[in-house]
């Protein structure tokens, strides 16, 4: 690259330097200034269309949008001048005059734009006295539902449609103040990112059918965290409202997904308090979570005493954190279990789809298949994995836990009939499963929306994964039964926070070498050999 | 009927529009057609020629009034991308209709001005964006483009010069935005008539992202003759800031309505008065809009202006496209704002905030005060609105609906408080002082959107 060029420029009195070329909006924003926006969207071509970001370049006739005017040296900016504020009020005197006052009934209440500008910039009342204009309520397509009154024709949505998935569904269609976001007849939304325009609407013009009425979004918890769908690792936000995860949204991060999520990490969360969510507990006599160190502890030892450690076998998931899986490494280490009785289960693939924006979706639908090759080797998926079998088939194999934490996705046969065959079944279910043999012993997994953890992208890229919801009863948090586990074997003193066992972790694992989780952030971190 | 007194000036871009076959190439050809566009295109350097248009100081006639050599002088002259000359035949200024008169009757002069224009800015294709309702023209035009071809004139080797042109027309499909330059361009591209952010301009940045030039018919087809009859003949006629023939089309209440050809800055009252044929039915002059509907009215005390860029940018309002409109005094002015505002909600194009509210607000306020439900503080309210619509747009479009409504209420207030009184007894909704909604009064189109919604039922 070539050096940065840079211009000097003055805003509000004050010198500022920005790169040569920047949209004036950024520069504010990166320093703090409040200049509100409507149609501007940081992922997306700017438009400058909605006219809220005016500003006062000192010596140009008229008002500049922010979005739109790049900076150049000299520049003399004004953003709180009375002449900017005024032409801002207006801007929204005008968005105001059809936009209908439903707030209360409104979805995107409490998240609108319109509300915030409004309270923040715009005039007490309203001279609007006349009928306003009326425009359709209907169906998209992909569940995402027009409120045709609210549009303030923005073209957020329209640009996304033709610009970052490039299928161009969404259109605006008639002039002046009847003009409205549409769908040409018979072709409706349906790409596979459509639910990212209701991310982007700034109002509640575009709304999606599941989260319709469900929660005032103040109420929600809000928590930073990644999807699981696949081994891209888009940043995603939980809200949650009441213990049950109510919404996806997409969470910004440059090095991944931008400002984009796809509509299947979106809606996939209705396994996690799901009709198939399997929260049994079934150990020996006993169906108290709370003995399950112990048992664990205890027939873990005596199934290697009596059979030898190479007779116990377990099978993990590439969905499970980083620290679930160390934490079970170091559990048959401790048992003398050698690495090779450690296989994986991974998800079938899917098929990969890369969009017009760059925004892509991976084959690999593994969130952290790159973890279980960083702590159990590169051989789990596959060498490991037929030996167990084999050794299954041979009855040479007498202790077998099995992780089925892959929502909707069940074990393959091979593990189900390789459990008939031992003496020791134990099975961390997350979905019911009726080919589980009576004899196996059976234990609620976590979903990822309940675990505090970390996972590596197919970049290599490690990132957090955070609990946006409590545990339901009787479920008990992996890593801490692992964790007791361990206790109760003597090998480790006591329980220990997340954060204190990725750090310990880190200094195991050469991929997370030199890490720290403070270092981690929103954004996550390229890991040792990551091909970023 | 008045006398017409029009032998002072020699009609120059109309010379020859009342005579049979004056569309025709031999006709055209007969009366020295194309030779000036041959010297040009043997003698002249592009650079040279830019330098002339220059220095005859020839304003665009589309309504903007920039001058059109300096235009041309900021297509880079170093670029790989293909350049490209777009004749804005739109003509969609209410009160305009001089483009319809050259292109039915003489297109020769509109082909040869415009391979002098390409010729000075380098391009080898050239569009005409005509207005979709302007058939007759376009088929002319046609015709015309097509003998230029069969001849020789357009193609591979311009009249044998070895310049390369090419000549396509383009419809429009009736939208008045499509004749600002940018939303032409947008529409000329495939894509809706949505004016785009300047800077980029045009001359840097147009039609398919690559240099292009938009010039309105009636400027291109002043090229021909500057380089017909001289640089000087040219700037010898009217003001020295604005100077050249100048076609005006006179509509409304006069005798004869039509478009003239007059020299610029020939007094507006002369205009009417001699060229028109005055104010019809001996009634006397109310007002006079002096450049299509965008620009602001004229009292009939404030006429007495020459009608040229400078004179009337003084009385504060514009030559716009020449469309000259005449009121008589019988005309009711809210009824005129009225049906001008109609027009500019109607075409907005809905893009930005200002404009998309703006345009439909304005028109449904004065609707309101003309129907019996308006208010007094509605007035104050409109000039209010128009002027939080001025220059805060992407196009100017908010701004060509506000001068209009500003200055009528401004200058014609009496007769707003007229029709506010005169509905003063209808009811009125008790919070606002608006109109209280009847039974009936939902709009045709809600009533349909409702039945649609319903699903039938």
């Amino acid at each position: 690259m070539t050096e940065k060029q840079t211009v000097n420029l003055k805003i509000n009195g004050e010198e500022v330097e920005a790169p040569a070329g920047e949209m004036l909006i950024k520069v504010c924003h990166d320093r703090g200034l409040d200049v509100p926006f409507f149609c501007y969207h940081p992922g997306l071509v700017p438009e400058g269309n909605c006219r809220m970001c005016l500003v006062e370049v000192v010596k140009a006739p008229k008002p500049m949008p922010a979005c739109t005017t790049p900076v150049t040296d000299g520049m003399e900016i004004e953003t709180h001048s009375e002449a900017a504020k005024d032409a801002r009020a207006d801007v929204l005197e005008f968005m105001l005059s059809n936009h209908p006052l439903d707030c209360p009934i409104c979805d995107k209440s409490g998240e609108c734009l319109l509300q915030d500008n409004s309270y923040d910039h715009g005039k007490d009342g309203s001279r609007m006295v006349d009928v306003k204009q009326l425009k359709p309520t209907k169906d998209l397509g992909n569940g995402v539902k027009l409120w045709g009154n609210r549009c303030i024709s923005c073209t957020r949505c329209v640009r996304f449609c033709s610009d970052i998935a490039g299928s161009g569904e969404l259109a605006m269609v008639n002039r002046g103040d009847s003009s409205v976001v549409d769908v040409f007849p018979g072709y409706p939304l349906q790409n596979p990112l459509s639910g990212n325009v209701v991310d982007i609407c700034p109002v509640g013009a575009l709304l999606t059918e599941v989260f319709l009425y469900q929660a005032r979004v103040w109420y929600e918890k809000k928590t930073a965290s990644v999807c699981h769908e696949c081994a891209r690792g888009c940043n995603i936000e939980l809200q949650a409202l009441n213990n049950e995860v109510k919404r996806i949204v997409a969470r910004h991060n440059d090095a991944v997904n931008d400002y984009w999520i796809c509509d299947h990490g979106r809606y996939t969360y209705d396994y996690i308090l799901g009709p198939e969510r399997s929260l049994e507990c079934r150990l020996g006599d006993s169906a108290n979570p709370a003995d399950a160190p112990g048992f664990l502890a205890r027939r873990l030892k005596k199934s290697a005493d009596e059979h030898g450690a190479d007779s116990l076998g377990v099978v993990v998931s590439a969905v499970m954190s980083n620290e679930a899986l160390y934490l079970l490494g170091s559990l048959l280490q401790e048992l003398g279990v050698p690495a090779e009785n450690i296989a994986a289960c991974a998800r079938d693939d899917g098929d990969e789809e890369t969009f017009k924006g760059g925004f892509r979706i991976s084959s690999d639908r593994n969130p952290n298949r790159r973890g279980v090759e960083a702590i159990l080797g590169k051989d789990a998926f596959s060498s490991h994995s037929d030996g167990l079998l084999k050794k299954a088939k041979a009855s040479k194999l007498r202790g077998l836990v099995l992780v089925s934490d892959l929502p909707g996705q069940r074990l393959p046969d091979g593990w189900i009939e390789a459990l008939e065959t031992v003496d020791f079944g134990l099975v961390f279910l997350l979905e019911n499963d009726s080919r589980i043999p009576e004899t196996a012993h059976l234990l609620p997994a976590t979903a990822f929306s309940e675990r505090d953890g970390s996972i590596i992208n197919e970049d290599g890229r490690v990132q957090l994964v955070r609990a946006a919801t409590q545990l339901p009863r009787g479920v008990l948090s992996l890593d801490e039964l692992l964790q007791d586990t361990l206790v109760e074997l003597g090998a480790r003193e006591s329980r220990i926070s997340p954060r204190g066992l990725f750090d310990e972790m880190a200094g195991v694992i050469p991929a997370l070498a030199g890490m720290r989780h403070g270092d981690l952030g929103e954004a996550g971190l390229s890991a040792q050999g990551g091909e970023e | 009927m008045a006398e017409i007194k029009q032998e002072k000036f020699e009609k120059v871009l109309t010379k020859y529009v009342d005579e049979d076959g004056s569309a025709t190439l031999e006709f055209y050809r007969g009366h020295g057609g194309y030779e000036a566009a041959e010297r040009v295109l043997k003698e002249m350097k592009p650079g040279e020629v830019i330098e002339a248009v220059k220095e005859s100081t020839l304003r665009g006639r589309g309504g903007a009034g920039f001058p059109c050599g300096v235009k041309w002088s900021f297509v880079p002259k170093e670029t790989d991308k293909p350049k490209y000359l777009v004749v804005n035949a739109d003509e969609s200024e209410p009160g305009t209709f001089k483009d319809r008169v050259l292109m039915e009757r003489d297109p020769h002069q509109l082909i040869e001005g415009s391979i002098i224009s390409a010729y000075a800015i380098e391009s080898h294709v050239c569009y005409i964006y005509i207005r979709g309702e302007y058939y007759d023209a376009f088929l002319t035009m046609q015709k015309a483009i097509d003998e230029a071809y069969e001849a020789g004139i357009l193609g591979e080797n311009v009249l044998g010069t070895g310049f390369r042109l090419d000549m396509t027309m383009h419809r429009g499909a009736g939208a008045y935005i499509c004749g600002e330059e940018t939303g032409l361009l947008s529409s000329l591209e495939g894509k809706r008539g949505l004016p785009k952010i300047k800077p980029p301009f045009p001359a840097v940045e147009g039609l398919f992202g690559c240099p292009t030039v938009v010039n309105n018919v009636e400027t291109l087809s002043c090229v021909t003759h500057i380089f017909d009859r001289g640089v000087d003949w040219f700037k010898s006629i009217g003001p020295p800031e604005g100077p050249g023939p100048k076609l005006l089309c006179v509509s409304g209440h006069v005798e004869r309505p039509g478009t003239y050809e007059v020299p610029m800055g020939i007094n507006l009252l002369d205009l009417v008065n001699d060229y028109a044929g005055g104010v019809w039915k001996k009634r006397k002059l109310k007002a006079i809009i002096p450049g299509g509907t965008s620009a602001k009215i004229l009292t009939a005390e404030e006429c007495d202006v020459g009608m040229d860029y400078e004179s009337l940018a003084a009385k504060d309002t514009m030559l716009g496209s020449g469309g000259v409109i005449v009121m008589d005094e019988k005309t009711n002015m809210v009824n005129a704002l009225y049906n001008i505002l109609r027009f500019y909600a109607h075409e907005s194009c809905g893009q930005c905030t200002p404009c998309r509210e703006g345009t439909g607000w304005l028109a449904k306020i004065c609707g309101r005060i003309l129907h019996g439900t308006g208010r007094m503080e509605d007035l104050d309210l409109m000039i209010d609105l128009a002027q939080k619509m001025c220059g805060r747009t992407i196009c100017v479009l908010a701004d060509a609906a506000a001068f209009p409504c500003e200055s009528i209420v401004r200058k014609f207030r009496l007769e707003f408080y007229a029709k506010i009184n005169a509905g003063a007894g209808h009811e009125r909704d008790i919070h606002t002082g608006g109109p209280l909604v009847q039974p009936g009064a939902l709009s045709a189109h809600n009533q349909e959107r409702l039945d649609e919604l319903r699903g039938g039922h």
